[in-house]
């Protein structure tokens, strides 16, 4: 009996360990509404219009295998642009962090759902039109 | 049920490895270092980039010991030409990262971080060959741009 226990422990435990490789967050947009700057330096000139800041949490199901709510740093940047109207951002940080309530909601829930928090900040540029000749 | 118990708490605890880590990308380079394809008409791609680390935490992410984030993989190529773009960071917590995470019991745990771009240059205009215009009051002369 003992032994049949350990064995399903075993399985089990196996089965969340190979799981648990899944979770991964890609910073990328496919289709940039403008020019998206980690550094300061843009190839034209820019003046900036306003900072932004903001955090979205991605969440996982079945040990990080099926991510359910997407959101990158650059995505973020992304969006904001489209929501301003800017034409691009400066200055991209984008930190990705776990906090203890992503830890207790993956205890609570027995691995079933997993999160991380992505955090995205930077300046929105508007670009100067090219000095006429 | 009761046998199942510790396994469950095992499993849970093991998921619970991601921790509270925390990362931050971030460059500051004095060159574009582009998330998008932003070429101008005088730049060229002049290699493509894929560099991965492994950011190593104590007692569950607590206390970064060695943050592998992208402003170090970047710097080799941020140097090597005017700037980057296509830029894409991608963190992961993989196989290797929750064997480490196992193994330890989450005294040690990591994350994996790879990098991939393309380094791209100025292309400077050919200059022609420098043209002599010889100017006196006699014979005024005219330029013009168009």
């Amino acid at each position: 009996m003992m032994l049949r226990s350990a064995m399903i422990g075993i399985i089990v435990g196996l089965v969340a360990f190979g799981l648990i490789g899944c979770g991964r967050v890609h910073h990328r947009t496919t289709a940039a509404p403008g020019p998206i700057s980690y550094s300061s330096v843009l190839p034209r000139e820019y003046d900036v219009i306003q900072p932004f800041e903001e955090s979205r949490r991605q969440v996982f199901l079945l040990f990080w295998l099926i991510p359910v709510k997407e959101g990158n740093g650059v995505q973020i940047a992304a969006d904001q642009i489209r929501r301003t109207g800017a034409d691009g951002a400066v200055n991209l940080q984008v930190n990705s962090s776990t906090d203890l309530l992503d830890f207790f909601v993956s205890l609570f829930t027995v691995g079933l759902v997993n999160s991380w928090q992505v955090e995205a900040q930077g300046d929105l540029v508007r670009l100067r039109e090219p000095a006429a000749m | 049920m009761r046998q199942l118990t510790p396994w469950l708490l095992l499993l849970a605890m093991s998921s619970g490895l991601a921790g509270c880590y925390s990362l931050r990308h971030t460059t500051a380079s004095g060159k574009p270092v582009m998330a998008d394809t932003a070429l101008a008409e005088n730049q060229e791609i002049t290699q493509h980039f894929k560099e991965t680390a492994r950011s190593v935490y104590l007692l569950d992410g607590l206390i970064p010991l060695d943050r592998d984030d992208a402003q170090a993989l970047l710097y080799e190529y941020v140097n090597a030409g005017d700037g980057i773009v296509n830029l894409r960071i991608r963190e992961q917590f993989t196989f290797i990262d929750s064997l480490i995470g196992w193994v330890t019991l989450g005294i040690v745990t990591t994350r994996t971080v790879r990098v991939e771009g393309d380094v791209f240059i100025n292309r400077t205009v050919a200059s022609a060959a420098p043209v002599l215009i010889e100017v006196d009051a006699e014979h005024p002369v005219r330029i013009s741009v168009e």
